[in-house]
């Protein structure tokens, strides 16, 4: 079990957030979405999700693309080459968590 | 988990559950279909199937627009296709339409005894049940009943007639419009209440 609890404290801390977590997850789903409905999906403030958005930026894992879509500003978002692969991992080693915590029994 | 994963299938099938852009198509043919029953003329008088048919077609195109704008607006924008996928759609709906009438055209020589327009709707809508999540059952459910409306002539249905009676009368265009309408809500209901549901977990 203690390799389960490395594995675990191993889990990188920029994608496992939640809200990153799920912003990720949906990214990975598509080849962007913009602003609105990345606010409409996750229920996050404008200025919340913003954060998150710069911090995944910053770790290279999304692209932002700031643009007018004839006189609305729109912003789109896409995952990177990096954070389709660190989203990808992120989810087998959670897989890899779940089956080990689902086999461990409790030493009697 | 269950949240992310259910979101996932939310992200990749966007398009398919804005279910209120189709609506006016199916309202249309609705319409179209439904307008000589009601007024009690026979199927085959075309007046007020034409008087419907033109305008219908714009007042269904610029509402699916505005319903468009809405989406975009209410909910946002998604790319859920690369552009290579986006052109194999298109090539697969000129197909449709093309092996479509082609059926139409072969059972309208009423030489075979089940309907080929029928079984390439069938299978058409199969498709599209299967590429779009599996989850939108009207698609499935409509699909069926082209594909039994299409074969029951084989099993002497209707009896001393050709399947083309079936699909002359206004029954199946019918049936067709209520089945996806009520789909489409269906769609459009999971999509935003996925959205609420979402907003109040907080995430």
């Amino acid at each position: 079990m203690s390799e389960a609890f490395e594995a675990l404290v191993s889990l990188d801390k920029v994608i496992h957030e939640p809200a990153r977590l799920a912003l990720l997850t949906a990214l990975s789903a598509c080849s962007s979405a913009d602003f609105v409905f990345l606010q409409r999906l996750t229920g996050l403030t404008q200025g919340n999700l913003s954060t998150h958005l710069t911090r995944l930026e910053e770790a290279g894992l999304v692209e932002i693309e700031k643009q007018f879509v004839g006189k609305r500003p729109n912003t789109m978002v896409q995952l990177t080459e990096a954070g389709h692969l660190a989203i990808k991992q992120h989810w087998q080693q959670l897989e890899h968590l779940h089956e080990v915590a689902q086999q461990w029994r409790p030493e009697q | 988990m269950d949240d992310l994963k259910r979101m996932k299938v939310v992200v990749a099938h966007y398009h398919d559950l804005q279910g209120l852009r189709m609506l006016p198509w199916y309202l249309w043919i609705l319409a179209f279909s439904a307008v000589n029953p009601i007024l009690g003329l026979p199927q085959g008088q075309l007046d007020f199937q034409c008087l419907i048919f033109v305008p219908g077609f714009a007042v269904a195109w610029i509402l699916s627009k505005l319903v468009g704008n809405y989406y975009d607006r209410a909910f946002g924008q998604v790319k859920s296709l690369p552009p290579r996928k986006r052109q194999n759609a298109w090539l697969a709906g000129i197909a449709f339409v093309v092996i479509a009438y082609s059926g139409f055209f072969i059972d309208s020589l009423q030489r075979l005894p089940l309907s080929v327009f029928g079984l390439t709707m069938a299978v058409a809508l199969f498709v599209l049940w299967w590429v779009s999540g599996r989850f939108l059952i009207h698609n499935v459910v409509t699909a069926a009943l082209f594909a039994v409306t299409s074969l029951l002539p084989l099993m002497g249905i209707p009896a001393g007639g050709h399947w083309i009676s079936l699909l002359d009368g206004f029954i199946l265009p019918i049936a067709f419009s209520v089945i996806m309408g009520i789909g489409s809500l269906l769609g459009h209901i999971m999509l935003v209440g996925q959205f609420k549901s979402l907003a109040q977990e907080g995430v």
